[in-house]
């Protein structure tokens, strides 16, 4: 049952990456480069997928792994640490970024660099109100 | 936080493999564990001394850390 999960979310995946390449190939949008990167990077995702579906159906040592992977309250830690470094990390850079478009006279596009800040501020504030409720 | 993990499982014969199949976790968490570079879940440190029938304060050993200065 879950196997046929991992199938049809890759099969998918390949199915949405292939649409994009050809909506770019026709010319369908103003930035073809655009969706077509889009679309190579969701057909390899589920290119990737597909193969470890694959991979999980044939080899159940190689499935087991990935199964107890998934529930490791280690790999939890670490992946909720490393969310927590990126969050951080990113700000940093946005707030850089948005600094030096401001300071260079790209005032829109360091407007939308501040705004992204504010919004993952604001997501930060809502989440963690939710969480402590939650906790 | 230390802990008397690796001293208990290698007394017992068991692999970190074994163990950590018992526990359904990774071989990985076991040796971060078994290095004191990762501290176990309650539930975990609670699986583990009933799995050695064993107290937890036997297994896993908390020193407060002390103010220097």
């Amino acid at each position: 049952m879950k196997d046929n999960k991992f199938f049809k979310i890759s099969i998918a995946e390949i199915v949405v990456g292939a649409i994009l390449e050809i909506l770019a190939f026709i010319g369908i949008a103003d930035d073809a480069g655009v969706l077509a990167g889009m679309g190579s990077g969701i057909l390899a995702v589920g290119v990737v997928q597909l193969f470890r579906a694959f991979r999980m159906q044939s080899n159940p040592e190689y499935k087991k792994r990935i199964e107890t992977a998934a529930k490791d309250e280690r790999y939890a830690f670490i992946s909720m640490k490393a969310k927590e470094a990126a969050f951080s990390i990113y700000l940093m850079i946005a707030a850089v970024i948005c600094i030096i478009w401001m300071l260079t006279g790209n005032r829109e596009q360091g407007v939308l660099a501040g705004m992204s800040i504010c919004l993952l501020v604001f997501l930060y504030a809502v989440m963690f109100r939710i969480m402590a409720k939650k906790y | 936080m230390k802990n008397r993990l690796e001293e208990i499982r290698k007394q017992r014969g068991l692999r970190q493999e074994e163990l950590a199949e018992a526990m359904g976790v990774s071989r990985q968490t076991i040796s971060s564990l078994e290095n004191g570079r990762y501290n176990p879940s309650v539930i975990l440190a609670i699986k583990l001394a009933r799995y050695f029938e064993m107290k937890v304060e036997d297994i896993f050993i908390y020193e407060e850390e002390k103010d220097e200065g």
